[in-house]
């Protein structure tokens, strides 16, 4: 278990660094000046040019650059915007609560919704309930969360007219609002993922010869299904949320901007429009480094449900 | 032909696989030949007539420039399917051979290309081509090629694990000891065993980059105006989206109805290579068969 | 002696995407008390499916079932309802299956698997449980017991683990123990030693015990009785001694001919031609006709019943054999 966890971490710091470091090189790729970015069009001259270059770091060496950006997140500074002149973690801690919250409330839901939803499905195979829910799950799969917002944005405007649910808030129940919407926009296609992958795993599991076993040992289809079937079938569950989590949190871009929401996603976008690096590399790496540690921490949780994967590294 | 053949192709043609094939055939039709259906020209900007709503000239009414809806889908469906398919192109054409060659080999390659590979999974998919695009510029061009690098991994990893089944099979064996070369074992004795599995996972995969190119589009990181894909059309419609419900709901239809039948269709031709999954009849129909014969 | 399980005309029709399968198509069986009653056949002729429809352990939704299953003289198993079953499932028969490897929860400990048998069907707390549980796994032969009851299954050998599955059939004291060709997937000595435990077992509790299997072997080695089945019927029947003294049926004889005579060296391996027929076909007429080497055209017209011939043995075939 030990060299597990130690290999794991291992692994997790160096595809970090990688990352941090293809970042930083694919942000840069672009030809565009970030002098004209930062002085936005203005005449300048030779001298404010010289100026910012050296307020920005824009005369060191690239590698000096990837120094100071490295050692300043270890500080919690993300560098200066170029387009708002402003410190980008300000930025981000002004936009992350809508963001997190995003986040967390949608996987919330998914997770509580799709796992019994999956179950149900599996024990009720090829009836009219099953039939129905596939229709359901394969529809919303089709269906981007952008679009499932713009739907549920119709629906309430024609039947609840004159409910605030977009724009900013000022406490903590119209955060709330805000958040909740977009945050069922959002899991709806990870629930029908997620089920998709319980139902069929549950019924591998149901079908196993442990399971007969089980069958003939006389427990009930509830004990075989809780005690038996359950913890077994969540392995192939446990590795699709993981990348859903992905999906989800590059989602909560796409929806925040639907639903007019100020999270990181408006001004990811805005960065990358308008070629700001800082705001992009920091807000990329933001994310990168949150879906990252998610991934890690389920492959502990693999290790913790299945002793064969704690033996397996433990010598 | 005998029986059983004839038998197992019928049991491919199910209800729900021949309507979504019909459903895909008529899309795909219907943008090949957008030039000769549209009445309008997609990009006509007519300011007299906007957000018409359905008449008899723009059956799907006019959006908020003027433009005829029913012509911005057919225009819009072409530049959509097109892009989608240059995707799984650029993902086939690098990910079928990484993963080739990594399953055949394996050791060093196998271990170096799959690091890569968990690298490019470490990020989510579409930030990733957030990221490219921010490097290379906005445009339909640049999204596409960047969401089928974003795939390759994902189609490298399954050709490699289809790969390492196959390799150890008699036939590769056979081949090598008549001294074939390691190329042709690959791609001409290999290869064609693996097809039929990667093509029902490039069916689903056309589906998937359908979605995230709209989503890139819808961002204004994709398609540039005035050219429009479904994904930018959702975006320019979603402002009017009390006025001129129409303006968004047709493309977001036609985004879910192709996504589903590509489902629907990829499901069967699984199902049709892995009779497991094939669907028993109800109980009640099998109780009046075991009846009948009794 | 009374019987224990009745098993009067049962068939099995299982549903399949291309239509039914008759997997039994016409079984007559009666286990006694405290005998070791073998089932032997070639793989796929419906042994097993007979097995499972004794416990009811096929999945309903997918067949159905057709004749009876008397318990005790009095009860018929076809007709329980789940609730019963699963008092009956456990307690009064057990059952070790094929392939110790998958037979075990592979996320749980040995211990609690055990466990759980004894806590389903005896009012007894956790500590007792786990105390009866340690005394099996000695009583199968499994040391040191208190560490093997906190390991998993990938952590003990095929062997040990079947072991660990008769410990567990026999945790609740069963009237039945069915052995579904539990011996197959292990080594030939390791075979053996199963085989002794169970028959020691057996003398032990005095319970019943059906044996499926294909290898006749077997059945010489522990059974007292013995059922001969070919494609999905019962087609000779008889005390174990008697079957291989004096067979009737051809199938009968053909599969005792098989057995590999130990000692004898470089002795050709006699085989039996051809394959089971196909179960999704009508069979009309004797079943075994198309490999048999007597068969005539009475063979084929219709399909012999089974008649008797001494003491408790019973054939199905139209000629005669001294």
């Amino acid at each position: 278990m030990k060299k597990y966890v130690v290999d794991k971490l291992a692994q997790y710091v160096i595809v970090l660094a990688i990352v941090s470091v293809i970042i930083f090189v694919m942000v840069r790729l672009n030809p565009t000046d970030p002098v004209s970015v930062i002085v936005g069009g203005k005449q300048t001259t030779a001298e404010t040019v010289a100026n910012i270059r050296a307020e920005f770091n824009l005369d060191k060496t690239y590698f000096e650059q990837y120094l100071i950006w490295i050692k300043g997140i270890f500080q919690g500074d993300f560098g200066t915007s170029f387009q708002y002149r402003q410190n980008v973690t300000s930025l981000i801690m002004k936009r992350l609560p809508v963001t997190v919250g995003l986040v967390l409330l949608s996987s919330v839901i998914a997770l509580v919704l799709s796992v019994p939803l999956g179950i149900i499905t599996a024990l009720k195979q090829n009836t009219p309930l099953d039939t129905g829910l596939s229709v359901i799950q394969l529809i919303l799969v089709a269906c981007p969360p952008f679009l499932t917002s713009i739907l549920m944005i119709l629906l309430i405007t024609i039947f609840t007219p004159g409910v605030s649910f977009t724009g900013s808030f000022t406490n903590f129940n119209e955060y709330m609002q805000r958040i909740l919407y977009p945050s069922i926009a959002l899991a709806f296609s990870m629930i029908a993922l997620t089920s998709r992958v319980t139902k069929t795993s549950m019924i591998e599991q149901l079908n196993s010869n442990y399971t007969l076993v089980a069958k003939s040992k006389g427990l009930s289809m509830r004990q075989r299904v809780l005690n038996h079937c359950l913890k077994n079938s969540l392995i192939p569950v446990i590795t699709i949320f993981g990348t859903q989590m992905g999906v989800l949190i590059v989602g909560t871009v796409l929806v925040e901007n639907v639903f007019s929401l100020a999270g990181l996603g408006s001004i990811l976008i805005d960065g990358v429009k308008s070629c700001d690096y800082p705001i992009v590399q920091g807000i990329v790496m933001l994310l990168v480094f949150v879906f990252i540690t998610i991934s890690m921490l389920l492959d502990m949780l693999y290790a913790v449900i299945d002793p064969r994967i704690r033996a397996k590294s433990g010598k | 032909m005998d029986n059983s053949k004839k038998e197992k192709i019928k049991s491919f043609f199910t209800g729900p696989v021949i309507v979504s094939a019909v459903v895909l055939l008529l899309i795909i039709l219907a943008s090949v030949f957008a030039g000769i259906i549209a009445k309008y020209d997609p990009n006509e900007v007519d300011i007299s007539n906007i957000l018409s709503g359905p008449t008899m000239q723009h059956f799907l009414g006019t959006d908020k420039a003027g433009r005829d809806i029913f012509s911005r889908i057919l225009f819009g469906g072409r530049m959509t399917l097109l892009s989608a398919l240059g995707v799984i192109l650029i993902s086939v054409i690098i990910g079928v051979p990484v993963g080739i060659f990594s399953g055949y080999y394996g050791g060093w390659t196998d271990k170096m290309l799959m690091r890569i590979s968990d690298i490019i999974l470490a990020f989510p998919s579409l930030l990733l081509a957030f990221v490219f695009v921010s490097a290379f510029g906005r445009g339909i061009i640049n999204a596409v090629v960047a969401l089928g690098i974003v795939y390759v991994p994902m189609l490298a990893k399954l050709t490699r694990s289809l790969v390492m089944v196959e390799k150890n099979k008699v036939y590769v064996e056979a081949s090598k000891s008549i001294g074939y070369s390691d190329l042709n074992i690959m791609f001409k004795q290999i290869l064609p065993n693996c097809v039929s599995t990667l093509l029902v996972q490039l069916t689903l995969d056309i589906g998937y980059a359908i979605l995230d190119l709209a989503s890139m589009s819808f961002l204004g990181l994709g398609v540039q105006p005035p050219t429009s894909d479904w994904g930018a059309m959702l975006d320019e419609g979603r402002i009017v989206i009390t006025i001129s419900p129409l303006a968004s709901l047709a493309p977001g239809m036609m985004i879910i109805l192709t996504v589903v039948a590509l489902n629907i269709f990829g499901d069967g031709v699984r199902a049709y290579l892995d009779p497991q999954q094939r669907k028993l009849p109800s109980l009640k129909k099998f109780k009046k068969l075991v009846g009948e014969e009794m | 002696m009374s019987e224990l399980i009745n098993i009067k005309n049962l068939k099995v029709n299982l549903m399949s995407p291309r239509g039914i399968v008759h997997a039994v198509r016409d079984i007559n069986l009666e286990i006694a008390q405290g005998q070791i009653h073998g089932l032997v056949g070639e793989s796929g002729c419906g042994k097993s499916m007979t097995a499972k429809s004794i416990m009811r352990l096929h999945d309903e939704k997918k067949m159905l079932y057709g004749g009876e299953i008397i318990y005790e003289g009095n009860t018929d198993i076809l007709t329980m309802k789940e609730k019963e079953l699963e008092q009956i499932r456990g307690k009064d028969i057990s059952m070790i299956f094929q392939d110790p490897m998958t037979t075990l929860n592979p996320l749980l400990r040995i211990g609690k698997q055990l466990d759980e048998m004894i806590l389903q069907h005896e009012k007894v707390s956790k500590a007792e449980a786990k105390e009866r549980s340690l005394k099996l796994l000695e009583k199968v032969g499994i040391f040191p017991a208190e560490q093997r009851y906190k390991q998993y299954p990938f952590e003990l050998s095929g062997g040990m683990l079947q072991r660990v599955s008769i410990a567990m059939a026999i945790a609740c004291n069963p009237k039945l123990l069915i052995a579904d060709e539990s011996t197959t997937a292990l080594d030939v000595t390791v075979q053996a030693q199963i085989l002794r435990l169970i028959k020691e077992l057996q003398e032990q509790n005095g319970m019943s015990v059906l044996v499926i299997t294909h290898n006749f072997g077997v059945i010489a080695e522990i059974c007292d009785v013995v059922s001969v089945m070919y494609a999905e019927v019962i087609v000779e029947h008889g005390p174990v001694g008697e079957i291989f003294h004096n067979p009737k049926h051809p199938y009968t004889m053909d599969l005792i001919q098989s057995i590999p005579k130990s000692g004898e060296r470089g002795g050709k391996l006699v085989t039996i031609p051809g394959t089971p027929p196909d179960l999704r076909r009508k069979i009309v007429g004797c079943a075994y006709a198309e490999r048999c080497k007597y068969a005539t055209d009475a063979c084929r017209e219709s399909a012999p019943q089974l008649e008797s011939c001494g003491e408790n043995h019973e054939f199905a075939c139209k000629h005669k054999f001294a």
